[in-house]
């Protein structure tokens, strides 16, 4: 053939040719590392997404009956007690002993 | 190494170690068959990469329908047409003007080192309609048998004797007009 090539071409030709099979092995172990990292950031999202969702929409699901709890009216919260405890044997004397253990300030009562 | 003995490492699964017999015994032959199609060493070596690389992904799923070596020669010419078709959509040429700056392309070469005859003849062919150009070297360089040229190609053997006949009757006129006449 009337044509040359550089000085050394072709062994750095096959040197750099055989060097296929290894490069792509490496390509697809980071390509493989890249999905399980996208997989587990997208488990770690939901999980997180998911926790925070019942979290936020948690609230809404608490009855009248959950949120009295929550409520600084200590008024109704006594209320509800006593009412809870009319039909048992308890006095009202026993309730507000109960109160006061539970941490209640008497000016409270 | 022997096309039989890759094909044995192949099927025993040693896919690496065959890949690199067929680097061994195809790469230099497989590059002077896409320089003759290129006509430049730059874009030789762009292709070459891509063709072992289309070889290396291939080879575990070779099943031994063809020849090896027409398999292999299937896959360096469909990359190179692919590669002269990219080149000539990119520069927005259409196929005469690309095939004229390909056959332009000898005299700024300063890897040919042929005399007036061959950089002639290496200008008319270059000058060439892409398969004629193809059948051409095939047959006239590498000396391959129309019936192997036939499976790398896809085309009947009819059909790329009349491409060969074309060919060389376009190269005689050209060489005939520059050194009779």
């Amino acid at each position: 053939m009337p044509y040359d090539t550089p000085e050394g071409y072709f062994e750095g030709m096959k040197a750099g040719l055989k060097m296929i099979p290894a490069h792509q092995r490496h390509k697809v172990s980071h390509r493989r590392w890249r999905y399980a990292g996208i997989a587990a950031a997208a488990v770690l999202f939901l999980t997180a997404g998911g926790f925070l969702a019942e979290r936020l929409t948690g609230w809404e699901e608490f009855t009248e009956e959950d949120y009295i709890v929550f409520s600084d009216d200590f008024n109704a919260v006594y209320q509800e007690i006593s009412g809870q405890y009319a039909s048992t044997d308890l006095t009202e004397e026993d309730i507000i002993e109960y109160l006061i253990y539970t941490g209640v300030e008497v000016e409270e009562l | 190494m022997t096309d039989p003995r890759i094909i044995d490492l192949q099927k025993s699964g040693n896919c690496e170690k065959a890949f690199n017999a067929i680097v061994d015994s195809y790469s230099e032959r497989l590059y002077w068959h896409v320089r003759r199609l290129t006509g430049s060493h730059e874009d030789t070596n762009d292709v070459m990469q891509d063709i072992f690389l289309k070889i290396w992904k291939g080879l575990p799923s070779f099943r031994g329908d063809s020849h090896i070596f027409t398999w292999i020669y299937r896959i360096a010419t469909n990359e190179t047409m692919n590669h002269l078709q990219r080149k000539k959509g990119k520069a927005g040429l259409d196929v005469e003007v690309a095939d004229a700056v390909l056959s332009g392309r000898i005299d700024d070469d300063p890897y040919f080192n042929g005399d007036s005859l061959q950089r002639e003849l290496h200008k008319a062919i270059q000058g060439l309609p892409h398969k004629q150009k193809l059948v051409f070297n095939l047959r006239y360089f590498d000396e391959m048998k129309y019936e192997d040229i036939s499976e790398i190609t896809g085309t009947s053997v009819g059909a790329l004797k009349a491409s060969y006949h074309h060919a060389y009757n376009k190269i005689k006129e050209r060489l005939e007009k520059i050194f009779i006449h």
